[in-house]
């Protein structure tokens, strides 16, 4: 090879070579700034972020709406005639439940008032698209087709009428990001509703665990899990998931897996759920 | 025209990852498009363009759902720079190869986001047999647009028009 070919071939690498150290040293700067921020809120770069993907984003969306929408018109236009007989026999089911469900909502109230309880359950805030979901390794984060112009706050829980999804982590105007309750960083406080037992709900990617529960509780197959509203974040009474595998754990704690009520792998929209006043008096101390 | 290339990869992967997790597509949702995109960055076997295209593509995911910003992008960069050596040096051979390599690229890519999250953020680290589905189904699709990529569509549509004619 001529030494003026060599010479630019040897300068080449010594640029790729540069370029990555560069690249990854400036990536390593990035995370380790973060590592060390307290705060949970929206950084620049991700504000940044959602101003420049915002419109792709939010476009990708409309046409994959559009898309179903079309596909879903000409299904219905073949699919018609069963489909109301279906729809027919599941609304009469739905209010025979309602009758039933009003009533006792009639009287849980009545009692609430007697006992000056305040309900479980926040209000619904809104119902949002799901746009993205990232399910690699530990992570179980999706984004949210709605942000702060739409009312959604960080720490609002996120449910559907399964079970509880996750929360919102952060926000921003048009979109918000959430953390899903099969996330290895998730943690909610749980009750079991057969037996009051009360234990912390963690992700592990595709189902749930709940731990410290004591050896000697009674924990069956089966069992349903609610938040218990200790966390001071998810209200208490939303469905959290069963039972699916009992065994024995470390020291004096049962090993309890849960299978989650939500389907957490069709989702389409969430209801976005009022943040705990507790959330709210940490985000104003921490601002 | 490498910027231009790399602009476009990277709008192309943002829109399909939206696009697909939409319309809930079983095999499609799950891919990862930025890694697609990295991996073509790389066939033109310019490293600086490849690397800086990976952080770029990484930092958009990040921003996007992942919780620690710069950890796909360092892995992605690092991933750019290893697949451009291997598209240099490695005479490649059909989709199944290409294939392959990108279900080693995935796996590579978790195993490195999932580390940095422990080591920064102290996320417990998990692996389960879904994640390897999404890795496959990566390296399936990858796969799919090499061999689509590299068909001589061309000569195929002359060849059905001598076909015709006869």
């Amino acid at each position: 090879m001529p030494d003026h070919r060599l010479a630019a071939a040897t300068t080449a690498t010594r640029r790729a070579k540069l370029t990555l150290a560069g690249t990854l040293g400036a990536c390593l700067l990035l995370m380790s700034a973060q590592a060390r921020q307290k705060s949970r809120g929206p950084s620049l770069l991700e504000r940044t972020g959602f101003l420049v993907l915002g419109p792709i984003v939010a476009g990708s969306h409309e046409a994959a709406s559009a898309e179903k929408s079309f596909v879903g018109a000409v299904g219905s236009y073949f699919g018609a005639r069963n489909e109301n007989a279906r729809l027919k026999k599941r609304i009469a089911g739905l209010e025979t439940q309602l009758f039933v469900l009003r009533a006792g909502a009639e009287d849980a109230a009545h009692l609430r008032a007697m006992l000056k309880l305040a309900p479980f359950l926040p209000a619904v805030r809104l119902a949002a698209p799901l746009l993205s979901i990232e399910e690699r390794g530990s992570y179980r984060r999706a984004l949210i087709g709605a942000g702060a112009d739409a009312g959604v706050r960080p720490g609002s829980p996120l449910a559907v009428t399964g079970g509880l999804v996750g929360r919102v982590t952060s926000v921003s105007p048009r979109f918000s990001k959430a953390i899903l309750l099969t996330d290895a960083d998730c943690a909610v406080g749980g009750r079991f509703v057969r037996t009051g037992e009360q234990g912390v709900v963690r992700g592990e990617g595709n189902e749930l665990r709940i731990d410290y529960v004591s050896a000697i509780a009674q924990v069956v197959v089966g069992d349903l899990v609610e938040t218990a509203g200790i966390d001071g974040i998810y209200p208490r009474g939303i469905p959290i998931g069963r039972v699916s595998r009992v065994t024995r754990g470390k020291a004096l704690f049962l090993a309890v897996h849960i299978v989650p009520s939500a389907p957490l792998h069709r989702l389409d929209d969430v209801l976005v759920l009022d943040p705990s006043p507790s959330v709210d008096d940490a985000r104003s101390a921490s601002e | 025209m490498k910027l231009l290339r790399l602009g476009l990869s990277t709008l192309a992967a943002t829109v399909a990852t939206v696009l697909f997790t939409s319309l809930r597509l079983p095999v499609l949702s799950v891919v990862d498009w930025f890694l697609l995109a990295v991996a073509y960055q790389a066939a033109s076997g310019h490293f600086v363009a490849s690397t800086l295209g990976g952080a770029i593509g990484g930092l958009v995911q990040d921003v996007l759902l992942h919780p620690l910003k710069g950890a796909n992008a360092f892995a992605k960069a690092l991933l750019g720079y290893v697949l451009t050596i291997v598209s240099v040096r490695v005479v490649f051979g059909g989709a199944l190869v290409v294939g392959g390599t990108l279900v080693f690229a995935s796996l590579a890519n978790d195993t490195l986001v999932g580390i940095l999250g422990r080591l920064l953020l102290g996320t417990p680290f998990h692996y389960a047999w879904g994640d390897f589905g999404r890795e496959v189904a990566t390296g399936l699709t990858g796969g799919a647009l090499y061999g689509a990529w590299r068909f001589p569509w061309k000569d195929e549509w002359r060849r059905r028009q001598r076909r015709r004619l006869r």
